[in-house]
């Protein structure tokens, strides 16, 4: 069903770009002189050797050079080219392109390099015959069929080479066979950690460091898929990745306080049933006194409100949090909004504002991953990251938010739900642990945005209010459910406030982007970091 | 000499000379290599650029300018098995350079101007489907899931090609592509 709707809109999507793509080339004025490079002398090379590597079939000498040296640089490994479809190879050339090692890694691949000797042989021979093998054995014959073809090696810039020679290869073998199949290319290094994963998995080094890749960026996909995806075809692995649609969040009926409008994007479900739970109550915004009525008595499905106040955008081209999801020991985060890191630093605390360990894994453009260590199940946590700053002039500041690690066994903690008003995080900058830390539970405490001082006032507020982020600073956080449990502790903390300053621990709200966690908890984490 | 001879008569004989080897002409001053590198390529450069300016007629005049340096420095090409990466860089920069002072103005001047211009062009695609998918695509997808959309569902390009013209890993393209459907999903499902 989804998948049809895909293609429909994709369809429509082309139709529209076909009427209005123009056609300028009229416009183009050809008598323009053309700046002169003198020709590169790799090209010139390349095409010398591939000339001699074709007349040279297959009885060749290795060594090229004469003397001892030669020889031995000859039969280093230089690179190794990894062909994966269902079958995997992997050769190893040395320096001078021509093949020191054939190597079959599954049943399918000695089935297809039997008889074959393949060393002394140059790579572009090889590959034509491995690929024309896959071919002849069937398993390159669908437009479906699809090739990984892997280069490694050292130098960058030869890999490279190596690889757009190889690709060109391949679909060269593939034309004359008269074979249409999908072919993915990619260049990696020699990782230890790939190679341990190739061997634990028994597949080869490209299909590992393409699914290391893989399961990296995929939101939906862990290291608990690997041992499955190790097993799948590329085709196959293709095929689910194409397929999936994210289905990250829990659905959970919706849960009342309603965060700032939820857009229901990313998070999907839950989204939607967000923005009716939170209509209910009012979405104070901006006011730190807004005092909502208490939503939350017992937010069972908090955790999805949250997600939903994090949708908040922050306004004011600001960092804007999109979301956050925990899988396997990371926490993803993703920006609406392309950032820019400088000396990163996190914390992750849970409701109590105890620390948990935590580091940055990565970073990209719009997103990072965060490792932390010693979660439970069915909590929700809140990070914090200083050090980022938004893509367009924006300044260094804090980005927080919460996350909750899901429960695997099923069964709902009763803790995560409490939390009040959970859904705000609470940026650093406001809560100097001093600050609006009521020491009541369930109030709801908005944060204002007091800079860096304790200000944090938190009207308790016994309901939960919705915060939005537009204060400029605090957030007030979303009402806490008087039973108030577990934010009590926590200070009225700007939601996911990004504090101007940079200082990690705490950050003044500077009320600029903040992730609008408005939805109903109030629950202000313990800013002091 | 033998070899280079016997591919090029291979590639007249099927489909079209590839890009590479256009380009590679087109730096020897062969025009009409230029016209034919166009014709194949001038879908993907239009969406490549519209998903970046947005707006139709801007996104029509970089274009032009674009070929126009193509055309005057296919010669610096090198030959690395990917033209495409070649102009969508030089197409970029050109973006860049013409939005360079728009881009630090307030969001909300430029997204006005976008508008009523882009409202102006919406009147020439008639269906009412095509336009609202076009303009949900180029309203609420960020600047790379709306390159990844546009390539693969305008330009028919593949993922991996999309991969390896933006210079990003397979897998994020795929997940980003992924993530924008949803979001098209969603929104257009509403409507």
């Amino acid at each position: 069903m989804i998948r049809l709707k895909r293609q429909e809109i994709e369809q429509h999507i082309k139709s529209a770009m076909d009427r209005i793509t123009p056609d300028v080339l009229d416009r183009i004025d050809l008598t323009t002189l053309q700046e002169i490079h003198a020709e590169r002398l790799t090209d010139l090379r390349r095409r010398r050797a591939r000339m001699w590597g074709t007349a040279a079939a297959c009885f060749l000498a290795i060594a090229a050079g004469s003397g001892g040296y030669n020889l031995y640089r000859n039969s280093l490994v230089d690179s190794i080219v990894g062909l994966d479809v269902n079958p995997s190879v992997e050769l190893s050339i040395n320096r001078k392109e021509r093949v020191l090692k054939a190597e079959a890694l599954n049943e399918d691949a000695r089935v297809i390099l039997d008889g074959m000797d393949l060393k002394g042989v140059g790579l572009n021979v090889a590959v034509n015959a491995v690929v024309g093998s896959m071919v002849s054995s069937g398993y390159l014959e669908d437009l479906d069929n699809t090739i990984l073809v892997t280069v490694v090696g050292d130098s960058v810039s030869r890999t490279s080479v190596l690889r757009s020679q190889v690709v060109a290869d391949v679909e060269k073998t593939l034309e004359e066979n008269q074979v249409e199949a999908v072919v993915y290319d990619q260049q990696a290094v020699a990782r230890d950690d790939v190679r341990e994963m190739a061997d634990q998995y028994g597949i080869s080094y490209g299909k590992a460091y393409f699914l290391d890749e893989l399961v990296d960026q995929d939101p939906v996909l862990s290291d608990r898929d690997l041992a499955r995806l190790s097993a799948m075809s590329m085709e196959e692995i293709a095929r689910e990745v194409a397929g999936e649609t994210s289905g990250v969040q829990p659905s959970l009926p919706a849960a009342e306080s309603g965060s700032a409008d939820e857009t229901g994007e990313e998070t999907g479900a839950s989204g939607e049933e967000m923005s009716d739970a939170e209509t209910g109550g009012s979405a104070e915004e901006n006011s730190p006194a807004a005092e909502e009525n208490p939503r939350e008595t017992e937010d069972f499905y908090r955790e999805e409100t949250i997600s939903e106040t994090w949708q908040e955008e922050m306004e004011e081209g600001g960092i804007r949090l999109d979301y956050a999801e925990y899988d396997g020991g990371e926490i993803l985060v993703y920006f609406k909004t392309e950032v820019r890191w400088r000396n990163p630093t996190v914390s992750v605390r849970n409701r109590d504002g105890e620390y948990f360990s935590a580091r940055i894994s990565e970073t990209g453009e719009d997103y990072c991953r965060i490792t932390a260590e010693g979660l439970t199940e069915g909590e929700t946590y809140y990070f914090t990251m200083g050090g980022v700053a938004a893509e367009n002039g924006g300044r260094l500041s804090a980005v927080s938010g919460p996350f909750r690690v899901p429960v695997i066994s099923g069964q709902a903690t009763a803790g995560a739900e409490e939390t009040a008003g959970d859904g705000t995080e609470e940026g650093t900058a406001d809560e100097s642990t001093a600050e609006g830390n009521i020491p009541e539970e369930g109030t709801a405490e908005e944060d204002l945005p007091e800079e860096s001082t304790s200000e944090a006032n938190m009207a308790e507020e016994s309901t939960a209010e919705e915060t939005r982020p537009e204060e400029s600073t605090a957030e007030v956080s979303g009402p806490e459910e008087s039973t108030a449990e577990e934010n009590t502790a926590e200070e009225s903390t700007a939601e996911g406030n990004t504090a101007s300053e940079i200082s990690p621990p705490k950050l003044p709200s500077s009320g600029e982007e903040r992730p609008e966690s408005a939805d109903g908890d109030g629950a202000a984490p313990k800013a002091g970091s | 000499m033998l070899l280079f001879g016997m591919t090029a008569a291979v590639g007249e004989r099927e489909k079209k000379v590839s890009d590479e080897a256009l380009l590679k002409r087109v730096g020897r001053g062969d025009e009409e290599a230029f016209r034919q590198l166009y014709q194949n390529t001038d879908r993907t450069i239009y969406s490549f650029i519209l998903s970046i300016v947005k707006n139709p007629y801007d996104a029509e005049e970089i274009l032009q300018e674009t070929y126009l340096k193509i055309w005057t420095s296919a010669s610096g090409y090198v030959g690395q098995g990917k033209p495409l990466a070649w102009m969508f860089t030089i197409a970029r920069n050109l973006c860049y350079m013409r939005f360079r002072d728009r881009r630090h103005e307030a969001d909300v001047g430029l997204d006005e101007l976008n508008q009523m211009e882009a409202g102006e062009f919406c009147r020439q695609i008639e269906n009412v489907a095509d336009r609202l998918a076009l303009t949900a695509a180029l309203d609420i997808l960020k600047e790379d899931e709306r390159q990844i959309v546009l390539l693969h569902a305008s330009a028919g390009m593949k993922h991996r090609e999309i991969a390896a013209s933006l210079q990003m890993p397979l897998a994020t393209v795929l997940s980003k592509y992924r993530r924008a459907m949803k979001k098209l999903e969603e929104y257009l499902g509403k409507e």
